[in-house]
């Protein structure tokens, strides 16, 4: 028996003994002769980088991309796309950086705070790009970045390096995505205003649910609905902030670090989560939820069912619908669609009046560097010119005189501003193509860039305004006017860092925090839990306080006032 | 005894509703998703689908169809099954037969061994590594080698040669003259047709579901099986909020999002539906059998 055993085991380790053998080689630095910074091509000779890009559908091939061969043709850097399909990125980073052989760079794995603090800080797999952080080597994405102030501190991880290059994209309509928007007929039809207090708002809610305005003589009218899994979809989301700041993404698999509540109370981080304006705000919610006002399922479908539920009946029936735009609950282009109208932020019974903020932060981890690569200056001079506007547009929409050009003298942006550039063909992301990379992973969308794009001259009285074809210029006014006048940056808490031990102490204790959060708040609005009842609210203040809510608040301002202060 | 007969009547009368009710149960939801899937968007969107096409439509079939990828997809996912197939079920067999005999020195322990496997395995970031470094990576024998033998099926196999290829049989034919390899070719083979088949089956659907693997091991996206192709038809008409968008290009894709995860179903399991029946016959038996010891 011992003898077949010890044969077996032999037999076993056999195979693992042979391939013990496999040698790793050290890759020889080759030398490379480079052209001055600022001038093209890059280098004298041409040269050959490995890249690993992460491969969105829309594009079929980044070796034989055209915008990829205009760029070797510029820089006289010939790179190796190795492909990765978006699903398995994750995956497949880890899987690359634990066999020890990789490529030069990574590009679009949107790697985080949290793996380049282990592969970065922990293990140096990632290479320190501080050096190129300066007008002198990347004057391009220093310049994109004047336009995203504090940008730079965002992208430096707490060990003090920065590993990676962003993706800039300065989204304004994003920036106050929490919107509401009214189906404008009703209102004719019932003769009412659009509303601007609760009060107003509640009684508006009524008078669509009581008195027919679609006109088929049923009460077959749902006067506000959204959906708990979409894009600002949430309908407490938009109402409680008529309370109290509340930031609070309520769908349960949100990410626990932001949108739990927190929120910047003179300085100092705080929760909204224990407040008395919370609570008025939930009880709000609760009476208009138990009246029949809320569409049941607004806590429980997703985005596509929402416009499943605005489109699906004969006669319109939804009155209010809350998410980021039109096309979350109606069909882009249809009749609906183009009847919705944003209503700006309600003003509370004690004249709160908040539009939520979601920072526009830079996209970390879009480009990094393996720290074994001799190539990292002419990687990261190729990369600079991603950033110029030029250079953006071309990796996003196509070439120049084809797809976009510089606006005319006379044209105007969507800001009222003179234009910078004009679409000559739509942006599309639907068709398989091989003239640009559609997703730009390093680039610079900047806010003038975004908001120089030409548009028609167009007013809201022009019935073309709210038509697809102008949903540019609608989101962009509907933002300007209606909220970022109620919007208040110093009131959400900056995007915040932490060590490694912090981040292993605190992952499991905050995402606990932030699903009883959640549970919580879905349950006081439904009613299962009695938000009125004062024993009911003190057992879930004490729930906040037994799950640590005190030392993950102890924990943000240590984090804050190491980055801010 | 007429009433124990009228009772027996009522009591086929039952169970024959409610194996039509189990069968309609059972048939809704596929007749669901080739209606919906042949339907206008409009319609699905609307909610207005639920037995019959409603506007029919094949607009869905014509976007997965009109990828340039899917066709190298189906050949590729052809390849795979019917390669894996063989080589799983041939490996399967050749594992299966010497840990049926008796007379296999030490086949305990071997037994064990490949039962350990079934209960603990190294991980993935190991096996990715023993992929890489036996240069399967980036060749399509990284999907065909790699788990191509399931000790789930060994077991069923070693208990099937167990009862079918007695001892009686073996040594008549070793008397004979017969040789232990004449004896697999001869005998075993030619007397294991039910279990051939039923592994067949298993490995069969195994390797035509495989996504993961190919997302791991595989680069050249000319090599990629149907599966992940079908993924990208879908996440290509996501409904994304994405801005300066092509609005017809949008607006097809909003509606195409609900209908094509459907024609995208029809698509993955025709094979393998049409298949099965003519395998479906051997697998009641090749599965139950070793089931009773006798």
């Amino acid at each position: 028996m011992r003898k077949s055993i010890l044969i077996v085991l032999f037999a076993l380790l056999l195979p693992a003994l042979l391939f013990a053998q496999g040698s790793k080689r050290e890759p020889e630095k080759p030398a490379v002769e480079y052209t001055p910074i600022g001038t093209f091509p890059i280098v004298k000779e041409k040269i050959t980088v490995d890249i690993m890009v992460v491969q969105p559908p829309c594009v079929e091939d980044y070796n034989t991309n055209r915008f990829s061969k205009y760029m070797e043709e510029l820089t006289g850097i010939h790179v190796n796309f190795i492909m990765v399909p978006e699903q398995a990125r994750q995956e497949k980073l880890a899987l690359v950086l634990a066999s020890g052989d990789y490529p030069d760079a990574f590009l679009g794995f949107g790697i985080g705070t949290e793996l380049e603090t282990t592969y970065g800080s922990q293990e140096g797999l990632f290479l320190p790009l501080n050096k190129y952080y300066s007008k002198e080597w990347m004057p391009n994405m220093m310049k994109a970045f004047e336009e995203f102030p504090g940008g730079i501190g965002y992208m430096t991880n707490i060990d003090g390096n920065i590993y990676s290059i962003p993706r800039l994209e300065g989204c304004y309509h994003c920036s106050n995505m929490a919107k509401m928007f009214v189906y404008q007929p009703f209102l004719d039809a019932l003769g009412l205003k659009v509303p601007t207090t609760t009060d107003e708002f509640y009684r508006t809610l009524k008078a669509i649910k009581e008195r027919d305005p679609n006109g088929n003589g049923r009460a077959d009218e749902i006067p506000l609905a959204g959906s708990i899994i979409g894009w600002g979809d949430q309908v407490e989301r938009f109402l409680l902030n008529s309370f109290i700041y509340c930031d609070l993404d309520t769908n349960i698999n949100a990410n626990a670090e932001s949108n739990v509540g927190f929120m910047m109370v003179d300085g100092k981080v705080d929760t909204a989560m224990n407040k008395d304006g919370y609570r008025e705000g939930l009880a709000y919610v609760h009476k208009l939820y138990k009246e029949g006002l809320i569409y049941s399922g607004s806590f429980t479908q997703d985005s596509s069912q929402l416009t499943q539920l605005v489109e699906s009946s004969a006669q319109p029936t939804v009155g209010f619908a809350t998410g980021g735009w039109r096309g979350q609950f109606a069909t882009i282009g249809g009749d609906r669609f183009n009847n919705f109208k944003a209503i700006a932020p309600l003003k509370g019974p004690k004249g709160v009046q908040y539009s939520v903020v979601f920072f526009q932060d830079p996209s970390m981890g879009s480009l990094v560097l393996s720290s074994k690569t001799p190539y990292a200056d002419a990687i990261m001079r190729y990369f600079d010119f991603m950033y110029t506007q030029e250079g953006t547009l071309m990796q996003r929409n196509g070439f120049q005189g084809e797809a976009w050009d510089w606006a005319k003298p006379g044209q105007v942006g969507l800001d009222g501003k003179p234009a910078v550039w004009e679409q000559l063909k739509l942006w599309n992301d639907k068709d398989p193509q091989n003239d640009t990379w559609i997703q730009t992973y390093a680039s610079a969308t900047t806010p003038s860039l975004k908001n120089g794009l030409a548009s028609p001259p167009i007013t809201p009285e022009d019935p073309e305004y709210y038509l697809p074809s102008n949903n540019e210029k609608t989101l962009f006014d509907e933002t300007t006017y209606l909220y970022k006048p109620y919007e208040d940056v110093t009131v959400e808490v900056p995007h915040l860092k932490y060590t490694a031990e912090e981040n292993e102490q605190f992952s499991t204790v905050k995402r606990e925090l932030a699903n009883y959060i959640r549970q919580s708040a879905v349950k006081f609005m439904v009613g299962s839990m009695d938000v009125h009842n004062d024993r009911v609210w003190n057992d879930y203040v004490a729930g906040l306080e037994r799950l640590q809510m005190s030392n993950v608040l102890a924990l943000m301002q240590k984090a804050y006032d190491r980055q801010y202060k | 005894m007429k009433k124990h007969l009228a009772s027996d009547r009522i009591f086929d009368l039952l169970v024959n509703i409610f194996l039509v009710f189990s069968f309609l149960i059972v048939l809704y939801p596929l007749l669901y998703v080739v209606s919906s899937s042949l339907s206008h968007p409009t319609a699905v969107m609307a909610n207005k689908v639920w037995l019959l096409p409603v506007d029919f439509d094949l607009m869905s079939y014509k976007a997965v169809f009109t990828n340039k990828q899917i066709g190298t997809g189906y050949l590729n996912s052809l390849y795979y099954m019917v390669v894996g197939t063989v080589v799983s079920v041939l490996l399967t067999m050749l594992l299966a037969y010497p840990l049926s005999r008796k007379e296999f020195y030490g086949r305990s322990v071997v037994t064990k061994f490949i039962l350990f496997t079934m209960l603990f395995s190294g991980g993935t970031i190991p096996l990715y590594l023993v992929v890489r470094n036996l240069g399967l990576y980036d060749s399509r024998w990284s999907i065909i080698l790699p788990n191509a033998i399931t000790v789930w099926n060994v077991i069923i196999a070693r208990t099937f040669l167990q009862e079918n290829i007695t001892d009686e049989l073996y040594e008549a034919a070793q008397i004979d003259g017969c040789s232990d390899i004449r004896f697999l070719i001869s005998f075993v083979f030619p007397l294991s047709g039910a279990i051939v088949a039923v592994l067949g089956l298993f490995y069969a659907v195994g390797q035509w579901n495989k996504y993961f693997d190919a997302l791991l091991y595989l680069q050249n996206q000319a090599l990629y099986p149907l599966q992940i192709v079908l993924r990208n038809i879908l996440i290509i008409n996501r409904n994304t909020p994405s801005m300066t968008v092509d609005v017809e290009a949008a607006i097809r894709a909003q509606g195409l999002s609900e209908t094509i995860r459907y024609a995208v179903i029809v698509v993955a399991s025709a094979p393998l539906l049409l298949i099965y029946p003519f395998v479906q016959r051997f697998f009641v038996k090749g599965v139950m059998i070793g089931s009773v010891k006798g």
